[in-house]
């Protein structure tokens, strides 16, 4: 993958990643190394010069997205949170369990201080002197490499007690989940930090207001606050001019399925998917595109070809754009799948996936993927009905916006996506009891 | 302050809620029905079942009424064509694996999963797979037996062991569709309040183990009564079928139970009715007691009674009545002792050692536990003697008020109290001594505990509280200078928490030695030093030592009743109609569930006919007609109403209907 990067650095000429420039250098762990490039700048422009109001205000003028998959304006969501005494709270969300994302992963193992200084920023606008990292459990180097982060940040002055004499108080702990999916979701994630069991809670009231034990809380993905340390340093007129507002700055796409050098491609928003597959070296063996899944497994599948016509190869990925097409742009991660693809084997193990993860709590989801999960195994087992088909899509219907939390949307939409444009796949199935692409049944 | 109230519309239904109204609550102002299986009003909202699915204009997405508050100009739909799809789809996923064994389930017929389908399902099942299987038949505990496989995750029981009982022993294990309930790794499902699971949950997943495969809902005979098993004075409904009491459930009275029962309560008085009962009048012959008939009974006590009178005197005589009986036996024995036998020798036991002073009465009600800032506990432990209002205590300190706690050893409240003061054994006295002292700005008497505490916290707190109840030991007020201490902190509500279920009601009507005496208290008429040649005990077992002629009134084969001359078969009072006074002097109407076995009666009838076999009767032939005369005998009685005595909610089966919020 640290090859991949390197390359990527070369090949996109105007623009020059920040996020993952480290990724893939020895030691660029480290903090001297990242003080040696100008680490803690926005950190300490945060405290000794702006009011976290002003801070707020920064990140909501350089169009900050959220990374974690909704694509809402970090700064505004910042500004959420009541200005009210007590306890407030910033959680950063990397619990990096997305099926097709390892992007928070990169920037957490080679250059985690660039999250940890976007912990300290976000903290400082919001109030918060106690904040928490989220560490996916199954991510044992990237929570070390944050642990060790905060101590040196700390023997740097950069946390503690009235930092940089600014009377700003901090603390930063790294809490590691244990491996759930739905701990990704924010307030699964809030109970999972109280711990209790991670099953999401309802909403309202959100979490700005009602989050951590009861108090205001910001919930941001690792990347996110990854971009918010170089706002801070550069200004935010800089970042607003990487990209194509609104869709500004750098995303990290962790590009996988039928390319032939699948990985992380930190480039500005806006970019194609013809763009983001040349950069990972064009299409495995030549193939033809079939579908691609532009951000994450919960995201809908688009065919080759969009609904307007469009080849897929021109879709823009950037949030808009995305959701124009039908689908989203999620956590970034882009899955490429060529014409060898079977789509009812794949979406049946999307669904086996959401089946395992789905907390249990609420009724559409935990009963709905377990019966979507039989009747998909059955087509693509021996062959099933048209009955069966006509079922499992009307099942898929009725879970989105009826189940608590978006787990259950998310295990839908490639469901009705796969059912919409790859109908062919499954009636084959039904029609042979064996998979059109040789897949064998699990 | 008036509370601010928001307009919206349900089904075109205009409705005017409080601020923070959940949708599902305004939906009942409005007469509209929004069906839920894992909403209660006592728990805290989580909107996992996602049944209770409504529209909110203009948003197509639906929304969970059981977690949405309300908001000015709502235009919410619970009827239309997406809100009806929503929730069928909901009921579809939610009978995908439940199993329909409702022929052989327990709440089948009183099962809000069976009405609800009934009421707003699709009648056909499109799931065609195999159903999911999980442990049937699972003992959760020596009381309660769980069916996983019924199980629709409403997460009811553990919500309730967490936030109401307060020892979180029962939780989800597993996840998804292999989500179950189970106990706690190293705990046991033990809560005394455990009970109340099964009432609330909405599927026959948890059953009670007393009462599985016992009866139809729909075979049974329903009675609002009270329970007997101590001086709170739960609301109860009895479940009888063929004269046969199965069960006892909760009958929600927010002025005392707040809906909730205790185990001992819910289970200790099924069983009662049928072992060891006597069930017919006897008489010693020789060492035995043989059955008689009532006429022979009677005949021979008041043969022997009036012989002792003739040689010895009335004083002679003495009786001895339980503090579990109802008023109407306690009034007539009164009337027996004091007018037809004509002695004062007449006392209850059990009973706290100090006749209650006109100034140590409870005042209040336990309601105001709900509002008050500040309660001190003194030497009461709530669980043990009065559990469900252990659960009042919880809830209180859970909203925030200032629970101090003065007890020798650790109570279920220690964890809840804001300040637990443990003085050294029986040295409760002396706090409430110093204390007293302290709140009158005297000077306060040293004073000695386990651990050094310094009450002027505390007694600061106590003056500044403008709403302050105090729950005291009755025992301790024997000592006067403890007496006088708690009257003089009681300007604030509370008083003496007598726990025998009608300890209160013989304070009231009187049911001790004339004038006070110490003399001829139960004690020494027990041992044999007052005197007394012929006693007569009216309910309880106390222990007899010396007695001539003993007349026992007994429900089951007690010590005393062993040791008797003559035993008159009386009702226990799931059999009893009459009333009980709970501790806070609230007094409750008893109603007859199961038929009386055998030849029992009633015990105010069997203490009337024999002040008639003592030549002279008294002419009652309803219990409330005794009442009526204890409402013109006893001032505290007399402004009583009906609608006090039976409580607030009317006799019902175990759904989900008539959940109120407090």
């Amino acid at each position: 993958m640290a090859s991949v990067i390197e390359e990527t650095a070369t090949t996109t000429a105007p623009f020059e990643p920040f996020l993952t420039a480290s990724v893939g250098r020895e030691g660029a762990w480290e903090i001297e190394d990242y003080l040696s490039r100008g680490g803690y700048t926005g950190w300490r422009r945060a405290v000794s010069e702006l009011t976290p109001a002003e801070v707020t205000d920064w990140v909501k003028r350089s169009g900050l997205r959220g990374r974690g998959g909704a694509g809402f304006s970090t700064g505004t969501k910042w500004g959420f949170v009541p200005n009210i005494p007590g306890p407030k709270y910033v959680c950063c969300n990397a619990d990096e369990s997305e099926p097709g994302t390892f992007n928070n992963r990169a920037i957490m193992e080679w250059d985690p201080h660039i999250v940890v200084e976007g912990v300290m920023i976000a903290s400082y606008a919001i109030g918060a002197t106690h904040s928490f990292i989220y560490c996916r459990g199954e991510f044992g180097l990237a929570a070390e490499r944050l642990i060790q982060a905060i101590r040196d940040a700390e023997k740097a002055g950069f946390l503690g007690t009235d930092i940089f004499g600014k009377g700003v108080d901090l603390q930063i702990e790294v809490f590691r989940g244990a491996g759930a999916y739905i701990c990704g979701e924010e307030t699964a994630l809030l109970e999972s930090l109280e711990g209790k069991r991670p099953m999401p809670r309802s909403r309202p009231p959100f979490p700005a207001v009602v989050g951590l034990y009861g108090r205001p809380t910001v919930i941001n993905n690792a990347e996110t606050l990854a971009n918010v340390p170089f706002i801070l340093k550069n200004g935010p007129e800089w970042y607003a001019a990487i990209g194509a507002a609104p869709n500004c700055g750098p995303k990290i796409y962790s590009l996988s399925g039928s390319v032939n050098r699948p990985g992380n491609y930190e480039l500005p928003l806006g970019i194609t998917l013809r763009e983001l597959v040349e950069h990972g070296g064009g299409m495995r063996e030549g193939r033809k595109l079939k579908a691609v899944i532009p951000g994450g497994s919960s995201a809908a599948i688009l065919p080759a070809t969009l609904s307007d016509g469009r080849d897929a190869m021109d879709l823009v990925l950037d949030f808009d754009a995305c959701r124009a097409a039908g689908s989203m742009l999620g956590s970034g991660a882009v899955i490429v799948l060529d014409e060898t693809v079977c789509m009812a084997c794949a979406v049946t193990r999307f669904i086996e996936f959401y089946q395992h993860e789905s907390c249990g709590k609420c009724t559409p989801c935990r009963e709905g993927t377990i019966w979507m999960l039989k009747i998909l195994e059955r087509v693509t087992g021996t062959g099933g009905t048209d009955d069966d088909l006509f079922l499992v899509n009307d099942l898929a219907s009725h879970i989105p916006g009826r189940s608590l939390c978006l787990l259950g949307d998310s295990a839908a939409a490639p469901v009705m996506s796969a059912m919409e444009h790859f109908r062919t796949d499954f009636d084959t199935h039904n029609a042979t009891g064996h998979c059109p692409s040789g897949c064998i049944p699990f | 302050m008036a509370e601010e109230l928001v307009e919206l519309t349900i089904d075109g239904v205009p409705v005017a809620v409080p601020k923070g109204t959940l949708i599902v609550e305004a939906a009942k102002r409005a007469g509209v029905d929004i069906p839920v299986f894992c909403y209660h009003p006592k728990l805290t909202p989580v909107g996992a079942c996602r049944i209770c699915l409504v529209q909110i204009e203009p948003t197509p997405r639906l929304q969970a009424a059981c977690t949405t508050p309300v908001a000015p100009g709502m235009v919410i739909h619970t009827q239309n064509e997406l809100a009806r799809a929503g929730r069928e789809s909901v009921l579809e996923f939610m009978l995908a694996n439940h199993p329909l064994d409702c022929p052989i389930c327990d709440k089948g017929g009183e099962c809000p999963l069976q009405n609800i389908t009934f009421a707003w399902g699709l009648g056909t099942s499109r799931f065609r797979e195999e159903k999911r299987h999980l442990a049937k038949r699972y003992p959760l505990s020596e009381r309660i037996v769980l069916d996983r496989e019924r199980c629709i995750m409403c997460l009811r029981c553990t919500r309730f062991q967490e936030e109401i009982a307060g020892d979180s022993s029962l939780v989800v294990l597993e996840r998804a569709d292999h989500s179950e309930i189970g106990v706690a790794e190293g705990r046991e499902f033990d809560s005394i309040f455990s009970g109340n699971t099964i009432e609330l949950c909405p599927v026959g997943a948890l059953t009670s183990r007393q009462y599985r495969f016992q009866a139809r809902p729909w075979d049974l005979d329903l009675t609002a009564s009270v329970c007997g098993g101590c001086a709170m004075g739960c609301n109860v409904t009895l479940s009888v079928r063929d004269s046969e009491l199965l069960r006892v459930s909760s009958r929600d009275n927010p002025d005392v139970d707040n809906g909730w029962l205790c185990d001992y309560g819910r289970f200790g008085q099924v069983g009662a009715t049928r072992e060891n009962r006597v069930t017919t009048p006897m008489m010693r012959r020789g060492n035995a007691l043989v059955p008689v008939t009532w006429a022979e009974a009677l005949t021979e006590a008041a043969t022997r009674l009036t012989a002792i009178r003739t040689a010895y005197g009335a004083d002679a005589i003495g009786g001895i009545a339980s503090p579990t009986m109802p008023n109407e036996a306690l009034f007539l024995f009164n009337r027996l002792m004091r007018d037809v036998v004509g002695t004062g020798n007449l006392d209850h036991y059990p009973r706290p050692p100090a006749p209650a002073r006109d100034d140590l009465g409870f005042r209040g009600a336990i309601a105001d536990l709900d509002t008050v800032e500040m309660i001190l506990v003194v030497g009461v432990d709530a669980i043990a003697e009065v559990p469900v209002l252990h659960l009042r205590l919880r809830k209180a300190a859970e909203r925030g008020a200032n629970l101090v706690l003065v007890h020798a050893n650790p109570t279920g409240l220690t964890q809840e109290a804001t300040t637990w003061i443990q003085p050294a054994m029986r040295g409760e006295a002396t706090i409430l001594r110093a204390l007293a002292a302290a709140v009158q700005g005297g000077k306060r008497p040293a004073i000695e505990t386990v651990i050094p505490v310094d009450l002027a916290p505390v007694v600061a707190q106590w003056k500044a509280a403008e709403k302050r109840m105090l729950l005291v030991d009755p025992a301790l007020l024997a000592d006067p200078s403890v007496a006088d201490a708690v009257a003089a902190l009681l300007p604030a509500a509370g008083g003496p928490v007598v726990s025998t279920a009608n300890g209160r009601g013989a304070i009231d009507l009187g049911i001790f030695p004339a004038g006070g005496a110490d003399a001829t208290a139960a004690p020494y008429m027990l041992d044999g030093s007052a005197g007394v040649r012929g006693l007569i005990v009216l309910g309880g077992d106390p222990p007899v030592d010396h007695a001539e002629t003993l007349i026992v009134f007994a429900h089951h084969l007690t010590a005393a009743a062993r040791q008797a001359d003559i035993v008159l078969p009386i009702a226990v009072a799931t059999e009893e109609a009459g009333t009980l006074t709970n501790f806070a002097g609230r007094v409750q109407r008893l109603r007859r569930g199961p038929a009386l076995p055998g030849s029992v009666e009633p015990a105010w009838y069997a203490v009337k006919e024999l002040a008639g076999a003592l030549g002279q009767p008294i002419p009652v032939t309803a219990p409330e007609q005794v009442w009526e005369a204890i409402q013109q005998n006893v001032p505290a009685y007399a402004d009583v109403t009906d609608a006090e005595l039976d409580g607030v909610t009317p006799p019902r089966m175990q759904t989900i209907e008539q959940e109120v919020a407090d």
